[in-house]
């Protein structure tokens, strides 16, 4: 090696002295073309010389070249660019960033790798595509940008969470997010549970922000999807739903600059439920004063009637402060930056109020030694609208069309009701009297306000050239104090712990205090000792490391019930009696060996492999808690054979292969032993709660086989990166309800398999490319398919937290998709017609939860656009789904309420086309139906109508996800000032439009919230606000 | 110095991999304990048992109609059964999840600590559990039950379950007496921490046991295998008196403590006393008058609700309460004399079994003393049988007379004379020789004694004796049969649909009972 060494050394000062008496010095300054930074270490050469030189930290560089001759300017990531030496003596060049560029990504442990060498399915997304979005939750920038990514926001409100899947759910009972890593340490995404909270709520009523959502966009400089099992290989089970790098921005050497930029939004609310105005409150076709549904006789003509929920949606501001300072030397670089947002919904009151300050700093303490560090504090202030049953958004869709909603309080400012004022419980759907949604926002609380603290270190440590020993640590802390109140006068309800958790409004329990204190730490450090060395045509390397995890969740909540003084927001306000708490501690610890070792074969063939043991604390219990997985791939660059290497077309072609496994623990701890439940029968004591764990608990096996090529034509202008992968995972964990004689009534047991599959495709390409004129698109194509092959012998399971409304729920079959929507249907004989009760008329429900559809996408498509024109920018996304169907719950809740516009058609006699349930209906011959109703006199019709009518299907959209139009001010604008060094501004349209052909308002909407696991509600339609439609602008400057 | 670097490297692994199980163990649950003493665990269960019994009374006892509801053509008065639902389906979970792995874990730690009295109680409760779950379900799950490792378990037949039952009782009688031999207490105050059966009365413990055999055996009476001397053996040596009857404790503070016949739980508003009862309360069965005679059976007034006109009256069958819309003469909730309302007050002062804390009974000195009368007069001794039946009238009697409440095993009230049940076992609705008695009279005598409470005690004997009319004269065939039926009676419920008809449908196919008609399947137990 050393000999080797000595050699290379000697080889070029030669050819240095050899070219040196014919030329002459050229010096310049070498800068980013995207922000006109200095770039330090391009390499700088003589094109068909071995005569080079790099950069120095102010991106200066100096050689000597013969007149003539050509230089050649390369970077990682830049587009190379070559110069013509002529008569000038300085030649200043500005680097492009690559479009496809073979970069380095930053794949495991803060370690980069040459995308070369990779074997597996990785996609790059720069942070300046993410902060053009201006979005407050850079979760869903990344929608329609990643291929395999399925993205959910839960709503349009303020700090609404989302949910992130890649390559689609391999455990039905499981977590399938992602694991999240910022600069090679693991921070938290997980958002708080409502189980937890005293209330045991199911995670419909609330939501609550995913804790990456915290994370500052403008921090982010760029964002690594490590799809599939490949990435647990690294990072353990926790990363089994893949893994998403986030590289944040540092501090770049030379002269100090500070950016500051800023945004304004305004966001409106766009597609409503359509609700009908012509017939008034009643039932049967009678007036009503106690039943609030619209059954009622048509209105007189002439009658003033309000969209109420148009009425009380507004224009949502939003402002943005970002504020970046940055500088370095060879030795030294650090940038602090700040954010500062503030976003107000489109539905009144609600805000989410952000603030991140952040720190980070690296120093080369001897030319070995080097460390950097980062610390990042967030304060969110989150007010929030409730969602679901009797959340705003349904208030103000229930509220009488006769009815200004607006009109809210009565003059001594106490709520106005529109029912007779009740005293007891109701349940009944016709007789609550739902909250006015104006009223509901301003006397009903909800509010999360968080402090957090993620800091991160990495140490490395050179001691001989061909070895390198790396140390990461993070913290990441973060409190939540959340802050639900539902005042006496309220006729919304959630579950009270002093019913057996049963729901409860507001009026009967004299107002509901349901508060938590959350204390989030998750710490985790990693030690890799990495030896790289070259044996001849073999390139090597061999990195051994251990890592270990320590993560606690406490949530400690309070709640109270009867107000001494009437909505004064306090706990202390409630009756002692009614006072409960609890306490949920999590302690998670995983403790990890890894080896990985890569061997590359005259840079042509690349075999990698990875070795994880884990012992993790969830499965301390059972013989299994510690557990092997290996993965293995290898690629093949076939353009570095010598008929192709230098082939003008094809520029670089890659296929890779890969397998990998990972052993998957449960989704939380304390699974291992079954627990006891205090009881509330005679001489009290425990008992077992009705969810049995179970001793005998193994890790569920995923194993995924995953092959792909990396192809680039004409020199990178046109590229494409197909996978196809298959999933398989086994020994599932979940916790379904089975039969009594297990000793429970749900129980967490090893059962069934999951089996994925799926293509994507990424495709870039650059059609245009002049001096001035540049045009670059991006095609993210997506096609899965996920089908439960078993679940150990039983029929169904579902997750009983998406049972949102009536008989419809997000539940799994042997066979069937794993986001398979299930519900009630008609009932029908043998002959498959519709049953229909003799004594009504009207058709009955099977009462069985069937396979009634699908969420799962047949394709989605990301197609993406960017156009420069000198100064002038101009990008946009637009998404293409085709296919999955959705649960349109507000639909069924207007059509049951009589709001719906399909109940306008009331007055016409229907026969419901059928067989009579007569004792007859499976005989040769069945007594066809001729009972006729006229809904309007009926209206069981709509009030009895069947769920599976309701799930809609084949949804196809066409979304403008983004637009953005940037304009950076000539130089020759800046010329004669000496403050601003670079300025632009420009405009962004989040959401513009949404072309589908679902009938409801948005199809891109979660039931529950992302704290839900196995597929969740996503597409289930029920009381959500939609993302509203937003327009923002502001100017970025450099100083 | 190399020898030195290796050997710390070597430590340091070793003492790695052995931190590792140190570093990992934090995966005991600090929110919930995961182990309790068996004196925590017991009273849950015992309050489970009362539940499943009665929650499944509310339906069984249409079945024996011992009442019927107010509405004609009710499922359950029909003898019908509510498809996708969980009514009736209560027993199956007292048997698995109230008793299930909480018994599981009871023993493990009795078990460790060697504590034999709560070992035996255990097998004492499942026995009791297996055979009145076996007389409601016929085919249960035994021999697979609480396997961690199973997702799906297959059925056994009846026989099986009265085999386990005899089994554990067996089990019961060696730890309880083993318990009594190791300390010489016949009543530990450590059992009673928990017991609020028989506040740790272990030779109570062994009365029931005997009781639970005597009634496995006279269940299968049917069969050639029957032994009328080992239901006289078991009965010898089960309940001597009232206090020795098997009923739980209610404490009687809220609804979750409260007993199911009380005023708090609110549990019977649609339940109408039935006119079999008033019937054999009235004389009209006994005597073979036409006209009832409110004087002759003192438990008339305690055991059931005249209307307001003071007549007693009750729902026939099917066909539910024809003077429902009339308040003088509508048959009353079940103990709200001349009430047209349900009474909701709560009280500890009501009659009969009608308090708040009063003990939930499972199987009484009268019912045992029948299970004898029965049994004897199948083997011929009827003479023998009288007496037995003379004493299980006496012993129901005094029953009615002093309902037990709270912790005391027998109450004080003293609402019927001796003089009352002096008249009434001298009047005609009692036989007073052996040539006279019938096995009428033993079933009806039982029939009343088992009021209420023992619906399903009834309905067994009803069933054994395929709803005979000649046996119980009072019942009637509703007019009205649930359509699935196809004309035929009930006799066996299915188990509880959440628990099987979703998650466990091929081993229910195994035996039929995925049929519209398996609840007109006969049991192993009534089978010759």
């Amino acid at each position: 090696m050393k000999k080797s060494l000595l050699f290379f050394f000697l080889g070029l000062c030669c050819s240095i002295v050899q070219t040196y008496a014919q030329t002459k010095a050229i010096t310049g300054k070498v800068t980013s073309a995207e922000d006109g930074f200095p770039l330090p270490g391009v390499t700088v050469k003589v094109k068909g010389t071995t005569n080079g030189t790099q950069t120095d930290a102010t991106g200066m560089y100096k050689i000597s070249a013969a007149s003539g001759s050509v230089l050649v300017y390369t970077f990682l990531g830049m587009e190379s660019t070559e110069r013509t030496v002529g008569d000038a003596s300085a030649i200043n060049v500005q680097l492009k960033e690559s479009a496809v560029a073979l970069k380095e990504v930053n794949v495991s442990f803060g370690v980069k790798q040459s995308s070369r060498d990779l074997t597996s399915a990785v996609q790059t997304i720069k942070g300046s595509e993410i902060q053009s979005t201006q979005r407050e939750n850079f979760l869903n920038a990344l929608n329609g940008r990643v291929a395999g990514a399925t993205i959910t926001s839960t709503s349009g409100n303020p700090g609404a969470s989302s949910a992130i899947v890649l390559r689609g759910i391999n455990s039905v009972g499981g977590n399938n997010s992602p694991l999240f890593v910022i600069d090679g340490v693991r921070v938290n995404n997980d958002p708080v549970d409502q189980a937890l909270l005293t209330s045991n709520g199911a995670n419909r009523s609330a939501d609550f922000t995913n804790r990456i959502a915290d994370l500052n966009p403008d921090d982010i400089e760029s964002v690594t999807v490590l799809k599939g099992a490949d990435a647990a290989a690294v990072y353990g089970s926790s990363a089994s739903g893949g893994a998403i790098v986030i590289t944040t921005r540092k501090g770049r050497t030379g002269a100090g600059a500070i950016t500051y930029d800023n945004s304004f939004s305004f966001s409106t609310a766009y597609r409503f439920p359509e609700v009908q105005t012509t017939f008034g409150i009643g039932s049967n076709g009678v007036p009503s004063s106690t039943d609030r549904r619209a059954f009622g006789p048509a209105l007189p003509a002439g009658t003033t009637t309000y969209q109420n929920l148009q009425n009380v949606v507004q224009t949502g501001h939003t402002q943005v402060h970002n504020i970046a300072a940055e500088g370095g030397n060879d030795v030294a670089t650090y940038r602090i930056s700040a954010s500062m947002r503030n976003t107000n919904g489109v539905l009144p009151v609600a805000y989410n109020d952000k603030l991140s300050l952040r720190l980070s700093g690296s120093a080369k303490i001897s030319p070995k030694f080097t460390s950097t560090a980062s610390f990042n504090y967030f304060n969110v202030d989150n007010r929030k609208n409730n969602k679901g049953a009797t959340g705003t958004y349904l208030n103000a869709l229930a509220w009488p069309t006769t009815d200004d909603a607006r009109n809210y309080e009565n003059p001594d400012g106490s709520r106005r009701l529109i029912l007779p004022a009740s005293t007891t419980n109701v349940t009944a759907e016709g007789s609550v009297d739902f909250d006015n949604p104006l009223w509901d926002i301003n006397h009903n609380f909800s509010r999360d306000k968080t402090n957090r603290v993620v800091s991160t270190v990495d140490l490395s440590y050179d001691p001989y050239k061909w070895l390198n020993v790396r140390a990461l640590g993070g913290i990441d802390y973060a409190t939540t104090a959340g802050n639900n109140m539902i005042s006496q006068f309220s006729s919304s309800y959630q579950n009270s712990p002093l019913s057996g958790f049963a729901g409860t409004s507001g009026i009967a329990a004299g107002g509901i205090i349901d508060n938590y204190n959350d204390n989030n730490t998750q710490l985790n450090g990693s030690v890799f000792a990495t030896a790289k060395k070259t044996f001849g045509d073999f390139r090597t390397s061999l990195a051994v490391g251990a890592e270990l995890i320590s993560n606690s969740d406490d949530v400690n909540g309070f709640y109270g019930e009867k107000f001494s003084q009437p909505d004064f927001n306090s706990v202390n306000n409630t009756t002692p009696t009614t006072q409960r708490t609890s306490d949920y501690l999590k302690r998670v610890r995983y403790m990890s060996g890894i080896a990985r070792a890569s061997v590359v074969y005259k840079e042509m063939l690349t075999l990698n492999a990875t070795a994880r043991r884990e012992g993790s604390s969830k499965l301390y219990g059972t013989a299994d808690y510690s557990y092997f997985y290996p993965s293995v791939g290898a690629n093949f660059i076939f353009t570095e054979l010598p008929g192709l290497k230098e082939n003008k077309i094809l520029t670089y072609g890659k296929i890779r292969a890969s397998y990998a496994e990972v052993g998957k623990d449960p989704a939380a701890p304390y699974k291992i032993f079954s627990t006891l439940l205090q009881q509330a029968t005679t001489g009290g004591g425990f008992a077992y709660d009705v969810t049995g764990n179970n001793p005998a608990l193994k890790p569920e096996r995923d194993k995924e086989f995953d092959l792909g090529a990396e192809l680039q034509f004409f020199n990178g202008r046109l590229g494409a990166d197909i996978s196809y992968y298959q999933y398989r995972a086994t020994n599932q964990i979940f916790n379904p309800r089975l039969s009594y004689a297990s000793g429970y009534i749900l129980e967490y047991l090893n059962g069934g398999e999951v089996r994925n599959h799926g293509v994507e495709v990424s495709l870039t390409g650059m059609p245009v490319k002049t001096k001035d004129f540049t045009w670059d698109m991006t095609l993210n194509f997506t096609a899965a398919r996920g089908t439960v092959q078993s679940l150990g012998g039983l029929p169904e399971y579902y997750n009983s937290d998406t049972w949102l409304y009536l008989n419809v729920r997000s539940s799994v079959f042997p066979g069937s998709s794993t986001s398979n929507i299930a519900s009630y249907s008609y009932a029908r004989n043998n002959a498959g017609q519709i049953l229909i009760d003799p004594t009504s008329g009207l058709p009955i429900s099977n009462a069985t939860f069937v396979v009634s559809g699908d969420r799962q996408p047949k394709f989605s498509i990301g197609y993406g656009n960017h156009f420069t024109y000198k100064g002038l920018d101009l990008s946009f996304l637009l998404d293409f789904r085709n296919g999955g169907d959705i649960f349109n719950g507000n639909e069924l809740f207007l059509t049951r309420y009589g709001l719906s516009t399909r109940t306008l058609n009331r007055m016409t006699p229907v026969i419901v086309p059928g067989v009579l349930k007569d004792g007859n209906e499976n005989s040769a011959t069945p007594t066809a139906n001729t009972i006729q109703v006229t809904p309007y006199n009926q209206n069981g019709y709509y009030t009895g109508a069947i769920e599976s009518d309701f799930i809609e299907h084949n949804i196809r959209w066409l979304r403008m996800r983004d637009v953005t139009l940037g304009y950076r001010l000539p130089a020759s604008l800046l010329g004669h000032q000496k403050v601003f060094k670079a300025a632009s501004v420009f405009v962004t349209g989040t959401d513009l439009f949404l072309i589908t052909n679902y009938t409801g308002a948005d199809p891109e909407v979660n039931g529950t919230n992302s704290s839900t696991y196995g597929s969740g509600a996503a597409g289930f339609d029920y009381g959500t606000l939609p993302t509203p439609r937003t327009i923002s602008f502001g100017v970025k400057v450099t100083l | 110095m190399k020898n030195l670097k290796y050997s710390i490297l070597t430590l340091l692994t070793v003492a790695t991999v052995s931190s590792c199980k140190k570093y990992l163990d934090v995966n005991t649950n600090p929110n919930a304990p995961v182990t309790a003493d068996a004196s925590a665990l017991l009273p849950p269960i015992q309050a489970g048992m009362a539940r499943g019994v009665w929650f499944d009374t509310r339906y069984i006892g249409a079945y024996a109609q011992v009442w019927g509801t107010a509405t004609a053509n009710n499922v359950w008065d029909t003898e019908g059964y509510l498809p996708a639902s969980d009514s009736n389906g209560e027993m199956w979970r007292t048997v698995y999840f109230s008793l299930g792995q909480n018994v599981l874990l009871m023993w493990q730690d009795a078990q460790a600590k060697q504590k034999w009295d709560y070992v035996g109680v255990g097998y004492a409760m499942r026995a009791w559990a297996w055979q009145t779950g076996g007389d409601i379900y016929d085919h249960m799950i035994v021999k697979e039950a609480y396997d961690p490792s199973k997702l799906t378990f297959d059925y056994d037949d009846g026989s099986v379950v009265y085999a386990k039952v005899v089994e554990e009782c067996q089990l019961a009688l060696n730890y309880l007496n083993k318990a009594i031999k190791t300390d010489g207490l016949t009543n530990n105050p450590g059992l009673a921490k928990g017991d609020y059966i028989y506040s740790g009365d272990r030779t109570k413990w062994i009365k029931f046991v005997y009781a639970i055999l005597a009634q496995n055996q006279i269940h299968i009476s049917n069969k050639s295998t029957f032994s009328a001397d080992k239901v006289v053996k078991y009965v010898d040596s089960s309940f001597v008196s009232n206090a020795d009857n098997a009923g739980v404790q209610n404490a009687g503070t809220q609804s979750g403590d409260s007993n199911f016949w009380g005023a708090t739980r609110g549990n019977l508003g649609l339940f109408r006393q039935s006119d079999y009862i008033v019937r054999l309360l009235d004389g009209r069965i006994f005597t073979g008058s036409a006209t009832p005679d409110y004087t002759l059976d003192p438990r008339i007034k305690q055991l059931i609700s005249a209307s307001k006109d003071g007549v007693y009256r009750g729902v026939v069958g099917s066909n539910g309460d024809p003077n429902a819309a009339d308040a003088n003469a509508l048959v009353p909730w079940l103990f709200a004399d001349g009430g047209t309302t349900y009474p909701t007050t709560a009280s500890k002062t009501q009659r009969y079994i009608y308090n708040d804390d009063a003990r939930g009974q499972f199987m009484t000195w009268a019912e045992v003393l029948f299970f004898k009368a029965e049994a004897l007069f199948k083997k011929g001794d009827a003479p023998g049988a009288l007496a037995a039946y003379t004493d299980g009238i006496k012993a129901s009697m005094d029953f009615v007379s002093n309902p037990p409440q709270a912790a005391n095993f027998t109450g004080t009230q003293g609402r019927i004379t001796t003089a009352q049940i002096n008249a009434y076992l001298a009047g005609p609705c009692v036989r007073k020789t052996a040539a006279t008695l019938t096995l009428a009279d033993i079933m009806q005598q039982k029939y009343i004694a088992l009021y209420v409470w023992g619906a399903l005690e009834a309905w067994v004997d009803m069933r054994k004796y395929n709803y005979d009319t000649n046996i119980f004269q009072g019942y009637s065939k509703p007019a009205v049969i649930y359509p699935d039926n196809g004309g035929k009676q009930v006799y066996v419920v299915r188990p509880r649909y959440n628990s099987e008809y979703i998650w466990n449908i091929p081993a229910l196919e195994s035996f039929g009972a995925t049929k519209p008609d398996y609840h007109t399947t006969k049991p192993w137990f009534i089978l010759p």
